[in-house]
């Protein structure tokens, strides 16, 4: 998906590792969330803007991802990191799951 | 039709009339009851500094990692509170765990911060204002109606073709109608946002 390159908060690493797991250490969780016919595409823009702070530009993107789409990376991480953005996600009544980074 | 607007000093305010403020009082106590959460959210045993902080994390009982495991049963209470793991059951029930009943906590919470501000213009109706946090917790309760409403009713993407589809007797008229309303409030409400 094209939104998760705007969305990487790990730091630059210079020399990329051969071993996939080197990188899966690194980053290997996404919050992803879906669509459905309740939410408001306003409040869901509000919510992206909200919680992870992005500009109204990027809340909109993603909301428009998810709605065309059916679903977005809204946020990528360490695991626990995750688990607490779908937290605050459902909180908000977003349907939202994370899983490893595909 | 009632709608948010902005206000003055940060606040955001609604004219609501009698059968408004009946309306959404009986939605919110509706999700309230299906949520299941006690009155008063138990404190017992946790020092009165950690719960003001947020740090009840602690959790010396250990009350809050013996949760339920699987999703509810109901149909809305499965989208109020969905499996945070969509590939892994064991995952989604170990999450759901550790978070649930914090997750149905902050939602009754909310929903509880609603009905205290529709209290004082119970039975005649009147202006609603609301600061910074009440709008929030208006936010995420008319959120939770719609939810527990467009679940009932299978709301699909595009309604008002939905609702031309039913009979003028239909019963579900009225719960569409009533669906319609929270959605222009909660509409209005996200642009009136401090």
């Amino acid at each position: 998906m094209g939104v998760v390159s705007a969305v990487v908060t790990a730091p630059v690493e210079l020399e990329r590792p051969e071993n996939d797991e080197a990188t899966d250490l690194q980053r290997p969780w996404v919050t992803l969330v879906w669509n459905d016919p309740v939410n408001l595409m306003s409040y869901v823009t509000y919510v992206f803007r909200t919680h992870f702070g992005y500009s109204q530009a990027k809340a909109e993107a993603l909301m428009m991802d998810v709605h065309r789409k059916g679903r977005a990376v809204v946020s990528s991480g360490g695991r626990e990191e995750m688990e607490r953005d779908v937290e605050a996600m459902h909180g908000y009544g977003l349907w939202a799951t994370l899983q490893r980074d595909e | 039709m009632a709608r948010f607007r902005r206000g003055r000093g940060g606040l955001v305010s609604i004219d609501l009339d009698p059968v408004e403020v009946d309306v959404l009082g009986s939605l919110a106590r509706e999700v309230l009851e299906l949520l299941d959460v006690p009155l008063a959210p138990p404190t017992h045993g946790l020092d009165p500094l950690q719960v003001q902080l947020g740090l009840t994390d602690l959790d010396p009982s250990g009350e809050l990692g013996d949760g339920p495991t699987a999703p509810p049963e109901d149909e809305v209470l499965q989208r109020l509170l969905p499996d945070a793991y969509g590939d892994d059951p064991r995952a989604a029930a170990e999450f759901r765990r550790f978070t649930e009943r914090g997750l149905r906590e902050r939602k009754a919470a909310a929903g509880r911060r609603m009905l205290e501000s529709l209290q004082p213009v119970q039975g005649q109706g009147g202006r609603v204002q609301l600061d910074a946090e009440g709008a929030r917790a208006w936010l995420a309760a008319l959120n939770d109606i719609r939810l527990a409403l467009g679940t009932r009713l299978g709301v699909e993407d595009d309604v008002e073709e939905q609702l031309a589809g039913l009979d003028d007797d239909d019963p579900r008229r009225y719960a569409f109608a009533v669906y319609d309303f929270a959605t222009y409030l909660q509409e209005t409400l996200v642009r009136s946002m401090p």
